[in-house]
C-alpha cells in the first residue's frame, strides 16, 4: 500500500515538476544573468565552436517589459523576456537578439526573437546554471538543425543574415548564472 | 534479347517521365515532406517582378520543415498510416514594407499539411487562421494557391498582436516557390 501511494506521490511530483523546470530557468519578473566566456581549453576539445561568448540576461529593461505584458494579458500570462548575447570567435562585436520566452510542452521555455519569426532556442536549467540549445534530435538520433537571427536580420536575404545557428559543436551551451555586469 | 530489354526499360522509363506530379497526392504529400527529413521551399521575389506586380505586397516566401516542426511529428508514438500522416510546416514571409520605419521585419505563421481528397492542403495553426493548397509541379517546384476570399494567418512578432494575411493583396494569391537548401530558409 504504502509503495502504491508512493508511485503515486513521484507521478503527481513529476508532473508538477516540468512546469517547474520552465519557470525555475527564469522567474518572471527577477533579474537574473547568466554568462560563460568559452576558454582556449575548451576550445580545443570542441575546434568547430564558433561562439566565444555568451550570455542571457534578463535585466531591469526585460522586466519592464514583462510588467507591461502581465498589465495587458493577465497574471496568467507566463511570458518572460530576456536578452541574448552571442560573441563569435575571432570577432570582437557580441550581437544581440531580444527574446520572448514560454513554456512548451511541459519541459522547458522556448524562446523567439521578440520582433520577428527569426527562430528560436530553448532554454532549460540544471542545479545553478542554465542550458541554451539550438535545434534539437528525432528519437532515431538524427539531429534537426535551427537557428535563431540576431541582431534583427532576419529581413535580409540568407547570405547577409547574422545568426547563432546549430552547427557541429553550438548546439547546446551550459551557462552558469553570474553578476548583472557579466551580461552587459 | 539484350535489345528488347533495352527498348522495355526505355518505354519503362519513358512512361515513368510522363507521369505527371499530382497524380497521386499521396506520392506528392511524400515527395514534398519525407517522414523526419527537412525541407525548404524559397521564392525571393526581384525588384522586376515587383514592379511588374504592383498589386503584389509579398516580397519573399519560404516555407520550411524542419525544427521544431519534425520533432513534434516525432512525438507521436508510432508513425500513422499513410492517409493519416500530417507535415508541421512554418510559412516565413516579407512585405513590401518589411524593416522600414515603425514596421515590422517578418512575419510567420505555422500549418498543418496534409491530403485532402485529391489535394494538398495547409491549414493555420491558429484559430481561423485560415490556409491554402499546395500543388507539386513537375520541375520540382511547389504552388501555393490561396482561393480568391482566401487568407493565411501571420504573426508579425512573438505575443504581439501584429497579424497578417499572406493574401494581402490583390495579387498575393499564387505564389511559385523553388525548392532550396535549408539554409535559405532561416
Amino acid at each position: 500500500m504504502i509503495r502504491i501511494v508512493l508511485v503515486v506521490l513521484v507521478a503527481f511530483c513529476g508532473l508538477r515538476a516540468a512546469p517547474a523546470v520552465a519557470q525555475e530557468a527564469l522567474p518572471r519578473e527577477r533579474p537574473s544573468c547568466h554568462a560563460r566566456v568559452y576558454d582556449s581549453a575548451h576550445f580545443a576539445g570542441h575546434p568547430k565552436q564558433l561562439v566565444a561568448a555568451i550570455s542571457l540576461e534578463r535585466g531591469t529593461r526585460e522586466i519592464a517589459q514583462e510588467k507591461q505584458w502581465h498589465d495587458s494579458a493577465g497574471p496568467d500570462d507566463s511570458e518572460v523576456a530576456a536578452t541574448l548575447r552571442v560573441r563569435f570567435r575571432g570577432r570582437s562585436k557580441a550581437h544581440t537578439a531580444r527574446l520572448v520566452c514560454d513554456g512548451d510542452r511541459g519541459k522547458d521555455l522556448q524562446c523567439g526573437v521578440a520582433t520577428c519569426g527569426g527562430g528560436r532556442i530553448r532554454v532549460d536549467v540544471e542545479k545553478d546554471a542554465i542550458r541554451i540549445m539550438i535545434g534539437g534530435a528525432l528519437k532515431n538520433g538524427t539531429f534537426i538543425p535551427h537557428y535563431i537571427h540576431l541582431d534583427e536580420s532576419c529581413d535580409a536575404a540568407p547570405e547577409r543574415q547574422t545568426v547563432l545557428e546549430s552547427g557541429e559543436d553550438d548546439r547546446v551551451f551550459l551557462l552558469p548564472s553570474a553578476r548583472m555586469e557579466a551580461c552587459r | 534479347m539484350t535489345n528488347r530489354i533495352a527498348t522495355i526499360a526505355t518505354v519503362f522509363i519513358a512512361l515513368a517521365m510522363c507521369v505527371p506530379a499530382g497524380a497521386d497526392p499521396f506520392d506528392d504529400f511524400d515527395a514534398l515532406f519525407p517522414p523526419g527529413k527537412p525541407s525548404c521551399f524559397t521564392h525571393f521575389y526581384d525588384a522586376d517582378h515587383m514592379q511588374a506586380h504592383p498589386q503584389q505586397t509579398v516580397t519573399s516566401l519560404r516555407l520550411t520543415r524542419g525544427y521544431p516542426g519534425l520533432l513534434y511529428e516525432d512525438d507521436i508514438d508510432k508513425p500513422p498510416p499513410r492517409e493519416d500522416r500530417r507535415a508541421k510546416i512554418e510559412v516565413i514571409a516579407t512585405f513590401r514594407d518589411s524593416g522600414k520605419t515603425g514596421k515590422l521585419k517578418r512575419f510567420a505563421g505555422g500549418a498543418g499539411c496534409y491530403v485532402n481528397v485529391d489535394t494538398i492542403h495547409c491549414a493555420s495553426d491558429t484559430c481561423n487562421g485560415g490556409g491554402f493548397t499546395v500543388v507539386r509541379e513537375p520541375e520540382g517546384t511547389i504552388l501555393i494557391k490561396l482561393q480568391d476570399n482566401g487568407w493565411f494567418s501571420l504573426r508579425g512578432s512573438c505575443g504581439g498582436d501584429d497579424e497578417r494575411s499572406l493574401a494581402r493583396g490583390a495579387d498575393d494569391r499564387t505564389f511559385r516557390l523553388a525548392p532550396s537548401p535549408q539554409v535559405a530558409c532561416r
